[in-house]
């Protein structure tokens, strides 16, 4: 199948689905979607591999060790130092991305611009329509207490379709437990890849740390897309409220007016030690407030990306 | 606690209206669907704490306001100065109630005397005790404590009296009650018109009561029912004397005579001699007549409208018979008459004893210058002859010398003194002094050459150095005193020197009095001799001394009983039935006359201050309660204003709690916003 009719098949798809914008997607079907560091692909593609390959692109001198290529001396050098060395050349190769998308209740939180769990979505399907485009592999995995859905990477169209259609089925519900989930991804995922997480990040800091470091012992490039309502970053009630969970059936009568400073402050310490946490970690953290619109955010994103990854020759 | 209005508690459970209220209010909150509940948690567990606790007490104050809202409704009464924590009335209630004289004196509208006011308190406040506690009696007339058993039964213990009261020894006998009383709270109460003379302030026996009863293991709460406002004008009439005596061959009776008006009163009233069935007009408060004399007023200036009077009339040598002196009816109707009774005429005989023979020359003629005129006799006796019989029917000695060392002597002097006789003692010129009650003689003093001792004051109103019925006064200022021997201990002065030494004391023992006159009537000592002073003076003490010799009495009503616990007592002044143990009048008992009267200090108006009375009571829980609380019968305290105040002050409480969260969390809302500005 040619590129321009695969790209085409999935436009096609993306035309279809409520929470793609096509406008959105003609918009930023200019810029990739590039890891920031090297990823292992199964085939030749934008992005950096781990592995030397036969590219255009010099990479760096070794010296000769017997069973190397000769093809691959370098006789300038040899002819100045007197010496054996052979040049390696960067290889290029696909992206495999894992979009981790909470589906929890929390993600059902609707400050009156739509809940976190649309929006959420529509990041997920708009990259993953990026990725795919793009010749990359995307895989989708949904999850609240447990895993809910698991679909492994690939890059082909109808893959997409598939990934659309349990977007479109995501229903948030339950608890979240991010932090044994990203364990358990990191452990599964062989060969580096871009991991991309999508949730509001309601769990204890240290835990959700650990899950970043694990991912970034893995050399997984790890972004994070903390998504928090504008009502869940600024907490402006005014009367007493009977806030009630969307995770459990637990209910909390408060005077906002009360303990709004405390509050601020909790949620400030945590995304602080969060940004500190995942600076560390070189983890791509982005909090995004749902006031903004997503195309921003995303755009946001992949300029990110391009400006600090590598050029495509 | 008891209530008066108990069917207003039935609204008690209104105090769980706040409660109610803020319950629904917590139904009607908004319910929000949140997800960052991690974060509410972390904020509310700190503040929750605080929030909860001034909840809780917003709540509390706004229930304990309406429950203190409806007990003060419901009109509490307390059987202490802290009610609710007592619990209740006491177990105990003790009644001290002043049956004197001046509890007599009408209320302000003059209907209602004070005795019969208290008596109406009392009675309305046990009455709303409901259940009642031992009442134990002790009035001033009995002094003893009685249980009662009905408050019902008062009014007829406690009637009217011309008695006297001694609220000291009536505490102590309530102390020495409360001592074997059962355990559980108890209550003095005390009813009286807080009159200084029945009080004694000054008595060493207040500090000593007020510290048995702190360390009684009952709490004792003294509540004191003042009846002393003053009511309408009043007048009081009292006889101080009545002597017989003979002027110009003619045998009278001179009464001495005080009228003292209240400190409201300003009128002038007259003054009635009622006298072998006649009643005439011999004087008024404010007049001046032939027949009476008008005298200074008394000692505190400040005390108005007292006139003494003195008044003779004529009467039989050998007769007998009583009479009364009267006011109008006026505020207090116990103190407008007072009686007098008199005896046949004495014959008044006069020792004379001196160490200076030279003395009796003197002596004698000014003890009895006119035998036949004047009905004395004067015999002279060694000082060592001097036994109870020669004075038995004496009526004055005359001792001149160094007091009497032999103890038959000095028994005969002080038994002759006892029963009312009179001694006048008079320095020895030299020598020795010697003791008699505690009394001595002083070294003898000579007046520079060329001056004398003068006399600057004596008592000019009554006794030996008085005025004249004319109202002459004897010329103790012309009096030479060149010598002088001074008296040594506490006695009473009636003259005194220029330099404040005593020229003549008194002192009283028994019925009798001593006087002691610090010179001699000779020529190198002083000018008693010309007899200016002297015959007047040993007139007057013979006079004195022969009320002895009468088998008329005058006794204070209270205090006096006959000699013979079962003898008869009988009224003769035609005023009905009378008790001689409660009631002033004219008694005849063993065949001789007695006058009965009030004590004269019930006339005096001095009384007590709220804050002398506080201190008196020292630590003890006292209150004080005027006659016009009596009248609504609130001894037994009403607490609705400390309920209502505890509302108000749980209500205000309440208010500062809710604003001072609310002025918090505006706070909180408003930095923010100041931070935001100035970024």
């Amino acid at each position: 199948m040619t590129r321009l009719k695969r790209n085409q098949r999935v436009v096609k798809e993306g035309a279809t689905r409520e929470f793609l914008d096509p406008h959105v997607l003609a918009r930023l079907s200019r810029l990739s979607v590039l890891a920031r560091g090297l990823v292992e692909g199964t085939f030749s593609g934008r992005h950096r591999s781990p592995h030397r390959g036969s590219s255009v692109e010099f990479a760096q001198y070794r010296k000769y060790v017997p069973g190397d290529d000769v093809k691959t001396f370098d006789w300038k050098v040899y002819a100045k130092t007197d010496r054996y060395y052979v040049k390696e050349f960067e290889a290029d190769t696909n992206l495999r991305c894992y979009l981790v998308l909470d589906c929890s209740g929390s993600m059902l939180y609707d400050g009156g611009r739509g809940n976190k769990a649309d929006y959420a979505r529509r990041l997920a399907a708009t990259l993953a329509h990026l990725l795919v485009k793009q010749g990359d592999a995307v895989g989708l995995l949904c999850f609240a207490e447990r895993v809910v859905r698991d679909v492994p990477p690939r890059a082909s169209p109808k893959h997409l379709r598939n990934i659309f259609d349990v977007l479109a089925e995501m229903r948030p519900a339950g608890r979240t437990h991010v932090v044994r989930i990203l364990h358990d991804l990191a452990e599964r995922i062989r060969r580096r890849a871009l991991v991309i997480v999508f949730s509001d990040l309601l769990t204890d800091v240290e835990p959700l740390l650990d899950c970043f470091h694990h991912l970034h012992f893995r050399k997984h490039d790890l972004a994070v897309f903390h998504l928090m309502d504008d009502a869940e970053l600024e907490f402006r009630f005014d009367r007493p409220i009977r806030f009630a969970d969307l995770e459990s059936s637990f209910k909390l009568v408060a005077e906002p007016i009360g303990v709004r400073q405390a509050y601020l402050r909790s949620l400030a310490a945590y995304t602080e030690r969060l940004r500190t946490g995942c600076r560390e970690f070189r983890v791509d953290y982005r909090l995004v407030r749902m006031s903004r619109s997503y195309e921003d955010v995303l755009s946001e994103f992949l300029l990110d990306r391009q400006r600090t990854g590598v050029r495509r020759r | 606690m008891t209530f008066l209005q108990p069917t207003i508690l039935w609204a008690l459970p209104l105090c769980l209206a706040p409660v109610l209220i803020h319950m629904l209010n917590r139904l009607r909150f908004r319910t929000v669907a949140w997800g960052a509940m991690m974060f509410l948690l972390q904020a509310t567990r700190r503040s929750t704490r605080l929030a909860r606790l001034r909840q809780v007490l917003v709540l509390l104050c706004r229930v304990l306001a309406v429950a203190a809202l409806v007990c003060a409704f419901g009109r509490p009464l307390a059987g202490g100065w802290l009610g609710l924590v007592l619990g209740g009335p006491p177990e105990t209630i003790v009644l001290l109630f002043d049956r004197s004289a001046s509890m007599e004196a009408r209320l302000g509208n003059g209907s209602t005397t004070k005795r019969e006011q208290a008596l109406a308190s009392l009675s309305s406040a046990l009455e709303k005790l409901g259940e009642m506690p031992d009442l134990v009696l002790i009035d001033s007339v009995s002094g003893q404590a009685r249980a009662v058993s009905d408050a019902g039964v008062l009014g007829r213990l406690l009637g009217p009296t011309d008695t006297t009261a001694d609220l000291a020894a009536m505490m102590q006998a309530a102390v020495d009650h409360l001592a074997t009383a059962r355990e559980g709270n108890a209550e003095i109460w005390i009813a009286s018109d807080l009159q200084s003379s029945n009080w004694r302030p000054d008595s060493a026996l207040w500090p000593a009561l007020v510290e048995r009863l702190r360390a009684m293991p009952n709490n004792v709460t003294v509540r004191v029912l003042a009846l002393d406002r003053e009511g309408p004008a009043n007048f009081a009439v009292a006889l101080s004397a009545a002597q017989r005596f003979r002027a110009y061959g003619r045998s009278q009776l001179e009464l001495a005579l005080q009228v003292a008006a209240g400190r409201s009163s300003s009128a002038n009233v007259p003054v009635t001699l009622v006298h072998e069935d006649a009643a005439r007009v011999i004087g008024g408060s404010g007049e001046k007549t032939p027949a009476a004399e008008r005298a200074a007023a008394g000692p505190d200036p400040d005390r108005s409208g007292t006139v003494a009077f003195r008044h003779r009339l004529s009467v039989a040598p050998d007769a007998e018979g009583w009479g009364a002196v009267e006011v109008p009816g006026d505020g207090n109707l116990r103190d407008n008459r007072s009686y007098f009774v008199y005896d046949r005429e004495p014959h008044l005989r006069v020792v004379l004893t001196a160490q200076d023979p030279r003395m009796l020359r003197v002596l004698e003629p000014a003890a009895a210058p006119a035998p036949a005129l004047l009905n004395h006799s004067v015999q002279a006796l060694r000082p060592a002859a001097v036994r109870d019989a020669e004075l038995k029917h004496s009526a004055l000695v005359v001792w001149q010398g160094v007091f009497p060392a032999e103890p038959e002597v000095v028994q005969a002097l002080k038994k002759f003194l006892g029963t009312g006789g009179v001694v006048v003692f008079m320095p020895p010129a030299e020598g020795e002094s010697g003791t008699f009650l505690d009394l001595r003689w002083g070294p003898v003093e000579t007046a520079p050459p060329g001056e004398r001792y003068r006399i600057a004051a004596w008592e000019e109103r009554s006794g030996l150095l008085a005025k004249t019925p004319s109202g002459v006064g004897l010329p103790l200022d012309e009096l030479q005193v060149l010598r002088r021997r001074c008296i040594e201990g506490d006695l009473r002065q009636t003259a005194r020197y220029a330099d404040g030494r005593c020229f003549l004391g008194s002192l009283r023992h028994g019925r009798g009095r001593a006087y002691f006159c610090s010179s001699l009537p000779r020529q190198d000592w002083s000018s008693l001799a010309d007899g200016t002073v002297l015959v007047p003076a040993l007139q007057r003490a013979a006079r004195a001394g022969g009320t002895r010799l009468s088998n008329a009495q005058r006794a204070i009503c209270g205090r006096w009983r006959p000699a013979d616990p079962v003898a008869f007592v009988e009224p003769v002044d035609g005023e009905g039935a009378k008790d001689y143990r409660v009631q002033a009048g004219v008694y005849r008992v063993a065949g001789h006359l007695v006058a009965v009267n009030r004590d004269a200090r019930e006339d005096v108006p001095d009384r007590l201050e709220p804050a002398e009375l506080q201190r008196l009571f020292g630590p003890l829980p006292f209150r004080l309660f005027r006659e016009g609380l009596a009248q609504t019968g609130e001894l037994q305290s009403e607490m609705w204003r400390p309920c209502l105040g505890f509302a108000l002050a749980c209500l205000l409480l309440a208010g500062l709690l809710a604003s001072a969260d609310v002025a918090g969390k505006r706070q909180q809302t408003a930095q923010p916003a100041r931070r935001r500005r100035a970024a």
